[in-house]
């Protein structure tokens, strides 16, 4: 397929964030929650001593992956909101990629659109967290 | 954009998502030092050398700058948080003096007695704190004491 530099370089963007939101979901799906045995630990709570806004994340996704959806959100209340941001941004850029491939055009007013929503939802989702860093530092 | 320069462009840019990604996660987010500072590195390469269509390279190098100084944020939140845990230590210290000092003063000379009923039966225990009491039964300990000492041996101090 012949694609132009900028539309191989956007497909390629999307190919690769595709590809982490598929791992995300897959060491999601391969970790059982009921065993617990997640291998990365929490720094913030090694060094602190003290649970952080993230902790239980990794469960939680486990959890919800399994459709565990209210256990998941016992572990971590915020880990619905970044889940659904997590599938969304799948469906945009496995839609984004096809769209490339099919030879959509106007593919720089599209790629500006995308990274403004994008921006503006990993703000959305990330936001209880950024709201603690922020309390922490200035409180 | 040269030949090459996609490439560089989408590297650093997607570095820079990952960086920005892990900077704002609280558990991970000083992990996020590493990848960033590869996506400024690659945009600023990239940068050096190409002419025009900057776009990516500078969007990757805007990206990788903001998870960095998150990601640094974050070793600061851990550096205050861990300052804190050593004074909460310290004040819940204080804490616990405070309140042994407060129950000394409010039951240091009193009696306590607890009464635990089992149906017919019934378990009393006294326990007297009243600190004249406590140093009278003290001083008597001390003469028994005294007087074992001085007794010969082979007298058990039982014997009178």
């Amino acid at each position: 397929m012949n694609l132009t530099s900028s539309r191989k370089a956007y497909f390629s963007i999307n190919a690769i964030l595709a590809g982490v939101i598929l791992f995300i979901m897959g060491y999601s799906a391969f970790y059982s929650p009921d065993e617990d045995k997640y291998p990365v630990p929490c720094i913030h709570e090694k060094i602190t001593g003290e649970p952080c806004p993230s902790c239980g994340m990794s469960h939680a996704f486990s959890l919800i992956v399994r459709g565990r959806i209210d256990e998941a959100h016992d572990w971590n209340s915020v880990s619905l909101r970044i889940f659904s941001f997590f599938v969304i941004q799948l469906v945009m850029r496995v839609a984004l990629g096809i769209w490339i491939l099919t030879g959509g055009r106007h593919i720089r007013q599209v790629a500006i659109a995308d990274a403004v929503l994008s921006s503006a939802m990993t703000l959305f989702a990330f936001y209880p967290f950024l709201r603690a860093l922020w309390l922490t530092l200035f409180r | 954009m040269t030949n090459k320069q996609p490439g560089m462009g989408v590297g650093a840019l997607v570095t820079a998502i990952i960086a920005f990604l892990l900077a704002v996660v609280p558990c991970i987010g000083i992990v996020a030092i590493i990848p960033a500072l590869v996506a400024i590195v690659l945009a600023i390469i990239g940068l050096s050398r190409s002419g025009n269509g900057q776009g990516m390279l500078v969007g990757g190098l805007v990206v990788a700058i903001i998870a960095l100084m998150i990601s640094l944020s974050q070793s600061f939140v851990i550096g205050k948080i861990a300052d804190k845990s050593g004074s909460w230590a310290n004040n819940i210290e204080e804490v616990v003096r405070d309140v042994t000092d407060d129950l000394e003063k409010e039951f240091g000379n009193k009696e306590v007695t607890i009464r635990i009923n089992n149906d017919d039966e019934t378990v009393e225990i006294k326990a007297s704190t009243k600190t004249d009491e406590l140093k009278g039964k003290l001083e008597e300990l001390e003469e028994t004491t005294d007087t074992v000492k001085a007794k010969p041996e082979g007298e058990t101090p039982g014997e009178k």
